[in-house]
């Protein structure tokens, strides 16, 4: 089915990094060729070789914010720093689309890839009493509650999700932004992304030898990246709600492409195979012709690696026209803010546009002799060009790039399909497998001790080799993805892909960091667990063993992580961008996170390890159910009142006065709206993010034939931090 | 104590997970007939510098590409023989 699509325009932009609070003032300070790094005295004394950041002047930020306690489930506590950040840039995005500063029922992306690892690091001291578990850390840690700080601080009531998708993490907020626009969805979206610098992860990337004192993006002598942190936020609106109100329009968002690497977790395909897809997807998503496109606000981080698989992508994809296509990255001046790289890239590309003036590359003084494109230097360029595209890619090979205009024109229609579940993957515990974990659910019997871990081996299923150092929850996702779908995908690999979920992502591996440094000092932090302390780690991973290219996408919305990712893959089959996705959420073990999460005592059951996952296809081929619908809604001090507020949405929107079946990993007061409810942690135990992944397993397999007991199944789940999803199933 | 290339040898056969020790020969290139990769290479650099308790400098690493390489390096840098 095609239908005519809406179009999206940029409202209003927000935006803080080491260059200034708003996007006005960072992108004069980049025209005039500032560097934002800056000495971090912290760090002296620890043998690092490098110890500049580009941070953020945080008494500038606090003097805007004001007060910056927030709630949890632990208590009050002072916001981490990135949401600080994140809540100055939302507000001016806010107040320059018109609005108040109240973000209301208007959906909020976030992304956010490192989350808050200062909220476990006390200020002004090293990590010496540092302890990611304590219970006022976990509570503020993880990005998710990141992102629910920053919602909270907004008055954030409809939809919100939090999204780890790396580096590129911006550019897939972007995207899921014109998604909700162009569709009908929303007529106003707050995206963006925020990210701190923290001690812990620079440690790890000082260790891998990642890091510069100065970024030079596509010099010969680049040394690395240099460490950034800050916010930005768009408005991305609906053309006719802006035109109606009289807002002005910043620029046009015409689309966005993805692909995913496969290719290694922290290094690109030399060939920049990945970062040419996405490039090209986004150009035609557009209706762009290459030789249109006057500007490329590139990723350019100005590692090795990066900038020399960006060109050989740019050259892949604009061919003839590559030599006169005028090339910078900001990140030479900026710093890199990894998960809000792209929404400030976005505010920038936006800007220059809307002046007439490209930015230099901020740090290259001697070109890459072989470059191919046109990279400014010395100073900024005037320019009559109209469109721009800007680039993200980020570690686990995440592919992004988004496609501004500065004035409207035709776009190509959408398509929109059904979407159906032709398969499912779960362990839950003890119970490995989909019909041990269904099995288990039926018996009805509460969870024991004995059940919280998986018992097989993993190389067992995995096989020997390659399981170094390879994070808990990956471990989980790919062993039951290998024993419930081994013939996935049934389309090409660069048709396919994985949206995976958690509320504590390769937690194992972050924790682990924390200890070697704690243990020994900086020099002592084993840079081989950064490549499982991503948060996508689980789905990349997995996708390189399998070669699959198409998709990749990792989100971070608390307990409802997995049923999120669900649902953001069943939207992106729906657009028609791929074809087949794996999507659900996995949780691995760790003892001293189930202590803290006890401690805090949200959850009321035991903490498990476990897996779900559905498989989703645009083709009917061995489906037994469809995705019809889904509603989000967030509210901080009551999760439950959120699932509630999703559930009458979205049966409201269908016309439903009630479903057949409801299935919830807790227990919650939603018996009027169905005839049936099943809650699943009670007898598969509470496995975090992947609980909701889980009931969303146990919910289709209602509708599963020969003993399909229900026509449709709601699948509805709260978190501790306030996110709620609810989505609806039925039998084909 | 095993000498340093027995040791290395060891080193590079546990991180890149090679089975067969008399693969590692002195002419062994380590990435294309060995299989290690970027970040292998340098979790196999960081054992060296903590068990010999030498510094490799950033330069000497690209030098690095055979067997014999590391070895030559790892003396160069003083780790005893």
């Amino acid at each position: 089915m095609s239908g005519t699509r809406r179009t999206a325009v940029i409202t209003g932009m927000g935006a803080v990094c080491s260059l200034g609070l708003s996007p006005e003032a960072i992108f004069d300070a980049v025209i005039a060729g500032a560097n934002g790094a800056r000495d971090v005295a912290r760090w002296h004394g620890e043998g690092l070789r490098i110890t500049r950041a580009a941070v953020v002047d945080r008494d500038a930020v606090r003097a805007v914010l004001g007060a910056s306690i927030g709630s949890s489930a632990h208590g009050n506590l002072e916001m981490p720093w990135a949401s600080q950040m994140g809540v100055v840039a939302a507000r001016r995005a806010l107040i320059d689309a018109g609005r108040d500063g109240r973000l209301a029922d208007t959906p909020l992306v976030a992304s956010c890839t490192i989350g808050a690892p200062g909220a476990a690091e006390p200020p002004d001291k090293r990590w010496v009493a540092m302890d990611p578990t304590r219970p006022e850390a976990l509570a503020r840690y993880a990005e998710g509650a990141v992102v629910a700080y920053l919602a909270e601080a907004i008055h954030a009531s409809g939809p919100v999700q939090c999204l780890m998708s790396t580096c590129a993490g911006g550019n897939y907020a972007m995207g899921a932004a014109l998604d909700m626009v162009t569709s009908g969805r929303a007529k106003q979206v707050l995206a963006g992304g925020v990210e701190e610098v923290s001690t812990m992860v620079f440690t790890s990337f000082h260790q891998l030898r990642a890091v510069a004192d100065t970024c030079k993006p596509f010099d010969v002598d680049r040394k690395g990246l240099l460490f950034g942190e800050g916010a930005a936020f768009l408005v991305v609106e609906d053309e006719e709600h802006a035109v109606a109100r009289g807002a002005s329009i910043r620029a046009y968002l015409l689309g966005v492409g993805y692909a995913n690497d496969a290719h290694h977790l922290v290094a690109p395909d030399e060939n920049g195979a990945g970062a040419a897809t996405a490039m090209r997807h986004a150009l035609y998503e557009a209706g762009v012709a290459s030789a249109e496109v006057g500007y490329v606000n590139a990723h350019g981080t100005g590692t090795e690696a990066n900038d020399a698989a960006e060109l050989v992508a740019l050259k892949t994809v604009f061919a003839d026209d590559a030599p006169r296509l005028a090339v910078s990255s900001t990140k030479g001046a900026t710093g890199h803010l990894m998960g809000a790289a792209g929404a400030l890239e976005a505010a920038l590309t936006t800007l220059a546009l809307e002046r007439g003036l490209l930015p230099q590359n901020v740090g290259l003084d001697t070109p890459v002799p072989d470059a191919g494109v046109d990279l400014l230097r010395d100073r900024p360029r005037k320019t009559t060009t109209d469109i721009a595209l800007s680039a993200g890619f980020g570690f686990g090979g995440n592919d992004a790039a988004i496609i501004l205009a500065r004035r409207r024109r035709a776009l190509p229609d959408i398509v929109t399909r059904p979407v159906y579940v032709t398969g499912m993957a779960a362990l839950a515990g003890a119970s490995f497998g989909v019909p041990s974990v269904l099995a288990r659910f039926h018996t009805g019997a509460t969870v024991s001790e004995s059940e919280r871990r998986v018992t097989f081996a993993p190389d067992a299923v995995l096989g020997k080799k390659g399981l170094r150092h390879v994070d808990r929850g990956a471990i989980l996702w790919a062993a039951a993805l290998e024993r419930d779908l081994q013939s996935f995908p049934k389309v090409a690999s660069e048709r396919a892909g994985a949206v995976f979920g958690a509320a504590y992502p390769a937690y194992q591996q972050v924790v682990g960091i924390m200890r070697d440094y704690q243990s020994g000092g900086a020099l002592n932090v084993n840079p081989m667990r950064v490549p499982f302390a991503t948060a996508n780690c689980a789905a990349s991973w997995w996708l390189i063993r399998r070669g699959i290219k198409g998709y990749s996408n990792a989100v971070g919305s608390g307990e409802c992580a997995g049923l999120d990712a669900i649902v953001t893959a069943a939207r992106e089959i729906a657009r028609g961008r791929v074809d087949e996705l794996v999507a659900g959420g996995a949780e691995g073990e760790l003892d001293e996170l189930w202590q803290g999460l006890a401690s805090i005592g949200w959850h009321r059951t035991l903490l498990t390890e476990g897996m779900g996952a559905l498989a989703l296809s645009s083709e009917p081929v061995g489906a037994w159910a469809r995705f019809v619908d889904a509603e989000h809604a967030f509210e901080r001090r009551r999760p439950s009142a959120a699932a509630e507020r999703a559930v009458e949405g979205l049966l409201a929107r269908l016309k439903l006065p009630l479903v057949d079946v409801l299935v919830t990993p807790r227990p919650l007061s939603l018996e009027a709206h169905a005839n049936h409810v099943h809650v699943t942690t009670e007898t598969l135990g509470d496995a975090l993010g992947a609980s909701s992944a889980l009931a969303a397993v146990v919910g289709v397999s209602f509708l599963q034939p020969p003993k399909r007991t229900a026509a449709q199944v709601l699948v509805v789940s709260d978190s501790m931090d306030g996110y709620a999803t609810a989505a609806l199933f039925e039998g084909v | 104590m095993a000498d340093l290339r027995e040791q290395l040898r060891a080193i590079i056969a546990e991180i890149a997970e090679i089975d067969d020790l008399s693969r590692i020969t002195d002419d062994a290139n380590l990435y294309k007939e060995l299989g290690v990769d970027s970040m292998q290479a340098l979790e196999i650099v960081l054992e060296l510098e903590k068990r010999f308790n030498v510094a490799i400098p950033e330069a000497k690493l690209k030098e690095i590409k055979t067997f014999g390489d590391a070895v030559r390096v790892a003396k160069d840098a003083g780790a005893p023989d």
